[in-house]
């Protein structure tokens, strides 16, 4: 797989095409936005790390000529500026992800790949957390192996708590859930359900947030 | 405004009020307009007020002066047609023969001649003589009885009044006008009259050496009025010298006294400014000098744990001390965050973008955000917010408060306690307190945490010392306040913001 690291900082540059590499990848590195464009242009990649404060040309005009140019390799974003309107600015031109510096390389890594999966066309995979293995195509869920028998709402509750593990999902996001399969909700059917799904997964999967909501840790 | 019964039926009296209206507050647009186009000019307007009025003034003097003139001639000449004429009713009611009353028109003629020969040149005379010389001053002296008539040459030959007494205006048969007086008595009527022309001429004349004297003052008035006013008005050029001439550097007073009265109110306001700005800038190099001092001891630690790192052999130890570097570097982009944070919000003296905020909502908001890192320390979070609770205020800045103040919470907790966000309302206040069991403060250093870069003495845990300082920055952009205490069990921290809303 084909990388293309677009980052004007000496070590930082190197120390992504040192990481990269170890991951396995083939990893090209240009320093200014000009070699980009003409980069990307050329060649074909699998991704493309583009740092927005360039020299010559700057990442969001490398990134709106290559879309021009409709070439629709996966770009992910690095740029020190976290300000919420320049996120939005990347995204909007075209690109895939965003991370700021200073970041966690495993966590690079890891979108990398999710980048590549969605532009190889694939999904849906499964979900792994700790010993849980869920299948959003199927919904079949897996616990140390062994296949868990799960109603369609508790389903639906444990694949958004655990998509976005780490963050607390309010009690009012998980009532839409809920309401979303069209039955009358009961004041405590939310409380039934994760009841059910702790009796099933143990009492330490799902923590309870008092005012605020539910959260899966990471 | 004029109070109607019945809003249809607008009297013209009121549509002309309303135009009045109209036009003045058209007027004051443009002069407003005027003013803010920033081309009025204090000497400009004296200068051209001045002028105008100056102008206005003489016109008005010039113009009366005319009429007054134009009154006086006609009284002058009034006496002199009365003296003339009763002069020669005198002379001729003597009874004389025929060829004796010639021979005194013909005397009468030939004296005025003789006295134009002998006069010297002398304007006085000028006038005289030629008032006789073309014949600009005439009589008519008419019997009465035989109706014949002496005149003097250049009368028309018809009489040319036909009254007894009194002053015309008239026209002769060849289109002359006259001012004329008539006498009679018993046996003449003596017409004397003043061609109109000429009588015009005179006054024209006099009316002239006037205009010319008050134009030559005119002239003189506007140098010197206008001379003045700008020499008036030199104080403020000094002023704006002497600060166009300084340095960007230079935040000095400028010297009050020199100034004149008028302009002392700006200048010591502009002094307070540059104190203000002074104060400022002093502050913003104080905060730079902070930041890089507080930055270089964890970057000296950092390079500290990479040189024992180098050193180490042992791969288990090596991977032991790398941690501590990823953990040394997340520390410093901590610090670097909080500074970021501070330095957008310290030069702010008012919130940008206030409106109406919800604090529970950003309350969960922000706990969501953070839960993880609180599970992760075996730390129990919670909220208890009963009901919404609403403030002016700014989110963003809103959710950098509670995450500073949750994230200091969790960070300081050694683990296995919990941290409580507690929101509620009393006497139009809303009360926003974090409540952790953590180590605590001791009672005398409470009010030193919120103090910039302020760390406890002995700190093992990583921080800015920002955390705190940025908080009570954001409490007083909302006038709140904040305060730290020991928690009713004795155990732990509390951090009680306290917010006003529209009652209080």
């Amino acid at each position: 797989m084909r990388i293309l690291i677009v980052e004007d900082d000496e070590l930082l540059g190197d120390g992504i095409q040192a990481g990269l590499t170890q991951d396995g990848y083939t990893v090209d590195w240009v320093m200014d936005g000009l070699m980009a464009k003409e980069a990307i242009l050329e060649s074909t990649f699998d991704a493309v790390i583009l740092d927005l404060g360039l020299p010559k040309l700057s990442g969001l005009e490398v990134l709106k000529a290559v879309r021009k140019k409709k070439i629709s390799v996966p770009v992910l974003i690095l740029t020190a500026n976290d300000s919420v309107t320049d996120r939005v600015k990347g995204l909007d031109l075209g690109a895939d992800d965003y991370m700021t510096k200073p970041f966690d390389f495993t966590e690079v890594s890891a979108r990398l790949r999710a980048l590549m999966r969605r532009s190889a066309g694939r999904s849906s995979p499964t979900i792994v957390h700790g010993d849980i293995i869920i299948d959003p195509a199927s919904h079949e869920v897996m616990l140390k192996g062994n296949a868990v028998k799960l109603s369609r709402r508790e389903f639906a509750l444990l694949e958004t708590l655990i998509e976005n593990a780490g963050r607390v999902i309010s009690r009012e996001q998980m009532v839409d859930i809920l309401y979303g399969w069209n039955d009358d909700i009961e004041s405590n059917a939310l409380e039934v359900h994760i009841h059910n799904l702790r009796k099933k997964f143990g009492s330490t999967l799902i923590k309870t947030i008092r005012g605020v909501g539910y959260i899966i840790q990471k | 405004m004029t109070t109607l019964t019945h809003p249809a039926k607008k009297t013209r009296a009121d549509k002309r009020q309303q135009r009045k209206h109209v036009y003045r507050r058209l007027f004051w647009r443009a002069m407003g307009r005027y003013v803010s186009r920033g081309r009025f000019s204090i000497r400009r307007f004296l200068m051209l007020s001045v002028f105008g009025i100056l102008t206005l003034i003489l016109a008005a003097i010039a113009i009366l002066n005319y009429y007054q003139l134009a009154q006086q001639n006609l009284r002058i000449y009034q006496v002199q047609l009365v003296n003339g004429a009763e002069l020669l009713s005198a002379i001729y009611s003597v009874k004389m023969h025929r060829d004796r009353e010639q021979a005194l028109s013909d005397l009468l003629n030939q004296s005025v001649s003789s006295i134009h020969q002998a006069a010297p040149a002398d304007k006085a005379y000028d006038l005289a003589s030629l008032q006789h010389s073309q014949q600009n001053l005439v009589f008519q002296i008419l019997n009465n009885q035989t109706g014949e008539m002496v005149k003097s040459p250049g009368a028309p030959e018809a009489p040319l009044s036909t009254h007894d007494f009194g002053f015309e205006h008239l026209n002769s048969p060849n289109g002359t006008s006259w001012y004329s007086f008539t006498l009679t008595n018993k046996t003449i009527s003596v017409i004397i009259a003043v061609k109109e022309k000429f009588r015009k001429k005179v006054n024209d004349m006099i009316f002239l050496h006037d205009l010319i004297i008050i134009l030559i003052a005119y002239v003189f008035i506007a140098i010197l009025l206008l001379s003045v006013i700008y020499v008036g008005l030199s104080p403020l050029r000094r002023v704006v010298q002497e600060i166009a001439h300084r340095d960007s550097d230079h935040l000095g007073s400028i010297n009050v006294k020199k100034v004149p009265n008028e302009i002392k109110p700006l200048v010591r306001e502009l002094n307070k400014l540059f104190h203000r700005i002074y104060d400022s800038l002093e502050r913003e190099k104080k905060f730079t000098a902070d930041a890089a001092h507080e930055l270089k001891t964890p970057l000296a630690a950092l390079k500290m744990q990479v040189n024992v790192a180098i050193r180490e052999t042992d791969d288990q130890k090596r991977r032991v001390l790398l941690d501590k570097i990823i953990a040394g570097s997340d520390s410093c982009a901590h610090i670097v965050n909080q500074l970021l944070t501070l330095s957008r919000l310290e030069p702010e003296a008012q919130l940008a973008d206030t409106a109406t905020i919800e604090l529970t909502a950003i309350s969960q908001k922000v706990i969501g955000m953070l839960a993880n890192r609180a599970l992760d320390k075996t730390l129990d979070i919670a909220l208890m917010a009963p009901k919404k609770y609403y403030i002016t205020g700014n989110e963003t800045a809103m959710e950098i408060l509670l995450r500073n103040l949750i994230e200091n919470a969790i960070r300081y907790h050694s683990g296995g306690g919990k941290v409580q966000v507690v929101l509620n309302e009393r006497h139009h206040k809303v009360y926003l307190h974090v409540i952790d069991d953590g180590p605590g403060v001791p009672k005398e250093l409470q009010k030193r945490i919120f103090d910039r870069f302020y760390r406890q003495v002995g700190q093992k845990v990583s921080g800015s010392g920002l955390g705190l300082s940025i908080v009570s920055h954001i409490v007083r952009l909302h006038a709140g306040t904040v305060l730290a205490k020991t928690p009713k069990n004795g155990q732990g921290l509390e951090v009680v913001i306290m917010f006003p809303t529209f009652g209080g």
